[in-house]
């Protein structure tokens, strides 16, 4: 019903109000750009919620309607994830599933196999197996179908490098994807 | 794959997100916490209006009593008015202070990991230092050391012509090319953040970082040795020696033993330790279940959650993981929460899987030490070489006072009465052994008050844990395997104690029973005199301190 209503509409200038409604439209997406980021989902959700909070506490500050406001979510989303990554806590998570992908070897491999089937799922498989500065990219271009320069704007790098960067990721994206298909 | 990209929408839709009732989850969640962060700041807005109210009233309240104390000098010294000028404020301003701006730069490159508060609690370091080599100069600008984690802020600057990489890390990468030592002796101790850090430009060619290792507190002095050998893709050799005083740091620590275990549907937890510093609480746990290794989603790893006295997701924390031979996974873990100014009684901990949130389990356990009133009796008893000294009373656990001038060691699992040393990550960490390949590790030394024994490399199997389990049937003097705190008594303290080692014996989160061991000669022979304090305990330090004291002149004949 959200959706419906338009991107049109104006904020209501009353936080709680435009926070939820913010939310409504915009949760999801924020979860899953969060994911896309930390391929986890505990801390998507935990980042998701961050950031309506950071919404909340600067709405006063925002001027725009609704589709500048997604885009204003998008912003804090990538840099709450990427504050996520320089973050020790994240290392050590990164740890942790370094180690217990160690174990991997030991684990049985039907299911792997079974994956390999689904060649879809070998391409979402690939896409986040990207590095951060090319997955980010793929995700933002196609997934949410940003313009270049609204990467540009979004990342606060220059356009330039936002289509060598995505160049390099489909390359990459490619060479992974050998003998795949 | 340029068709499959157009289309990713839909496909990843398809793969990561089609149940599509998590949307809803999702935003229920969001609104929740929006609710709570509004009813959060309400409650703060009341608050300041409060405590501006109250200070309107002491304020008032304050200038009354400055008039009229005024007016009552001037009554008794209306003839030397200049006495009055005396009157006039002589506190000199000097707020100003040049420290508050060291080391911001971190800050706003999300490098900071705890300096600014280590900062403000005050035990950072006054070091600085630069060391160059190959035209690349390592200026170390910041260090802190909070008694679990020491923190190194660096900065890079290349005068050089070769250019410098920016590069990622992984764990092993970064203690290849950082090497650490204490006392130029490699230290029990994970490698904290700065694994995988890429290093942050400030300007061209000049780079700052920070580093941190997970470091139990060695001594009250000691130098911290850091050799770096590769710095941004160009090889060289930095070596710092950073002197290390703990003296600030003493009261600003807390280790709690709550040995609590919990059992969940596969497998179960126990927290072993929760360390309060300034810079993090820090959780060591070890947590046992079901490998649960997924191709597509990866490790599916238990994290968890404070709950009190307000929800925080946690950082994770593997240290090591083995695989049991049951299949399940052991993996011994140090969680990290962001700093608290208060200690609660009880914490509650929320154990979800990382890849899709869901709850395993919460369990709530008491972090006090200090319960009850006590009633005092004592008795002890030399029967042969041992002294067995009781402490009566009503209370059940050992009060906070007296645990404070205990200095912790390190938590390990032993047989009763034995003492395990050379234990840690370097068995398998510095030889070709990894988690799952423990045969390869190093050799290391199982000691007891009364043996010794070396375990030979093509002995060990499995980790650490199973092999003492296979092994303490052997031992003369084992009883049951017990998760035991050692501990060292603070010799500075109690410098009569020189010579004695001290042990805990816990059951669930109550300390039963404190051991001091001294060996001595008599006759030739070595003979160990072991004092057994039992517990429930006084909360008398005194009484303690007496005993300790009789104990330190009695001769044992």
């Amino acid at each position: 019903m959200m959706e419906n209503m338009g991107t049109k509409m104006a904020l209501t200038r009353n936080p709680k109000i435009d926070v939820e409604m913010l939310a409504g439209l915009y949760g999801y997406e924020v979860y899953k750009l969060a994911y896309f980021y930390l391929k986890d989902k505990g801390m998507a959700e935990d980042i998701t919620q961050e950031v309506f909070v950071t919404c909340l506490e600067k709405i006063d500050q925002f001027y725009g309607n609704i589709d500048q406001a997604k885009f204003w979510l998008l912003k804090i989303t990538t840099n709450k994830c990427k504050d996520i990554f320089r973050s020790w806590k994240y290392k050590y998570t990164l740890l942790s599933d370094h180690i217990l992908d160690s174990l991997k070897s030991s684990e049985p491999q039907q299911e792997a196999n079974l994956i390999k089937k689904y060649e879809k799922d070998v391409l979402v498989d690939k896409i986040l197996k990207l590095p951060l500065k090319y997955r980010e990219m793929i995700i933002l271009f196609y997934y949410q179908e940003l313009k270049i320069n609204e990467i540009s704007d979004l990342l606060e790098i220059s356009q330039n490098t936002v289509k060598s960067r995505l160049h390099r990721g489909k390359e990459k994206l490619k060479h992974s994807l050998k003998g795949e298909y | 794959v340029e068709d499959h990209l157009k289309d990713i929408r839909r496909i990843a839709d398809k793969v990561l997100f089609k149940d599509h009732s998590h949307e809803k989850d999702i935003i229920y969640k969001i609104n929740q916490r929006v609710r709570q962060s509004t009813n959060q700041v309400k409650r703060k807005q009341h608050g300041i209006a409060q405590y501006l109210l109250n200070f309107s009233i002491l304020t008032i309240i304050a200038v009354l009593l400055v008039i009229f104390t005024m007016n009552k000098w001037e009554f008794f010294d209306h003839e030397n008015s200049t006495k009055n000028t005396s009157l006039a404020s002589k506190i000199s301003v000097n707020s100003y202070d040049p420290t508050t701006f060291k080391g911001l730069k971190y800050t706003a490159a999300s490098l900071d990991y705890g300096l600014e508060r280590a900062r403000k609690v005050g035990i950072t370091q006054d070091f600085q230092k630069t060391v160059t080599s190959n035209n690349v100069q390592f200026m170390v600008e910041d260090v802190y050391y909070d008694g679990a984690t020491f923190v190194v802020a660096y900065r890079i600057k290349n005068q050089g012509t070769e250019k410098l990489r920016e590069e990622s890390f992984n764990p092993q990468d970064r203690r290849n090319v950082f090497e650490i030592k204490v006392n130029n002796i490699k230290p029990n101790g994970t490698y904290g953040g700065g694994m995988n850090t890429s290093e942050k430009k400030i300007a061209p060619n000049e780079y700052i970082g920070v580093f941190n290792i997970y470091l139990e507190k060695p001594e009250d002095n000691f130098i911290f040795n850091l050799s770096v050998t590769s710095l941004m893709g160009i090889k060289g050799e930095w070596n710092v020696n950073i002197p290390v005083s703990t003296k600030k740091i003493k009261d600003s620590i807390a280790t709690f033993y709550p040995n609590y275990n919990t059992k969940f549907k596969d497998g179960e937890i126990t927290v072993n330790k929760v360390l309060y510093t300034p810079s993090a609480i820090i959780f060591d746990i070890d947590l046992i279940k079901k490998s649960t290794f997924n191709k597509f989603m990866g490790s599916n790893t238990i994290q968890f959650s404070l709950l009190n006295p307000k929800p925080e997701a946690d950082g994770g924390g593997g240290r090591q993981a083995i695989q049991l031979k049951d299949g399940r996974v052991m993996g011994e873990s140090m969680v990290y929460f962001s700093p608290k100014d208060t200690i609660p009684k009880e914490l509650t901990l929320r154990a979800y899987n990382s890849k899709d949130g869901s709850e395993v389990h919460r369990f709530t356990f008491p972090l006090q030490v200090w319960s009850g009133d006590s009633k005092k009796s004592k008795k002890g008893a030399l029967k042969d070489n041992e002294l067995v000294v009781h402490v009566g009373g009503k209370s059940l656990i050992i009060p906070a006072k007296i645990i404070k001038n205990v200095e912790s060691v390190k938590k390990i699992k032993i047989p009763v009465e034995g003492i395990v040393r050379g234990i840690d990550n370097d068995a398998f960490l510095n030889g070709e052994a990894s988690p799952t390949n423990m045969e390869k590790a190093k050799a290391f030394v199982y000691e007891t008050a009364l043996t010794k024994m070396k375990i030979k490399e093509d002995q060990m199997v499995g980790n650490t844990q199973h092999y003492l389990d296979k092994y303490k049937q052997k031992m003369k003097h084992s009883e049951s395997n017990k998760s035991v705190p050692v501990s060292k008594v603070n010799l500075k303290k109690y410098p009569q104690l020189k010579g004695y080692d001290g042990m805990m014996k816990t059951k669930g989160t109550n300390i039963t029973e404190y051991y001091l061991i001294k060996s001595f000669k008599k006759g030739g022979k070595k003979r160990i005199i072991e004092v057994k304090i039992q517990f429930p305990a006084s909360d008398d330090e005194s009484f303690l301190l007496k005993m300790i004291s009789s104990l330190a002149t009695a001769k044992f004949n």
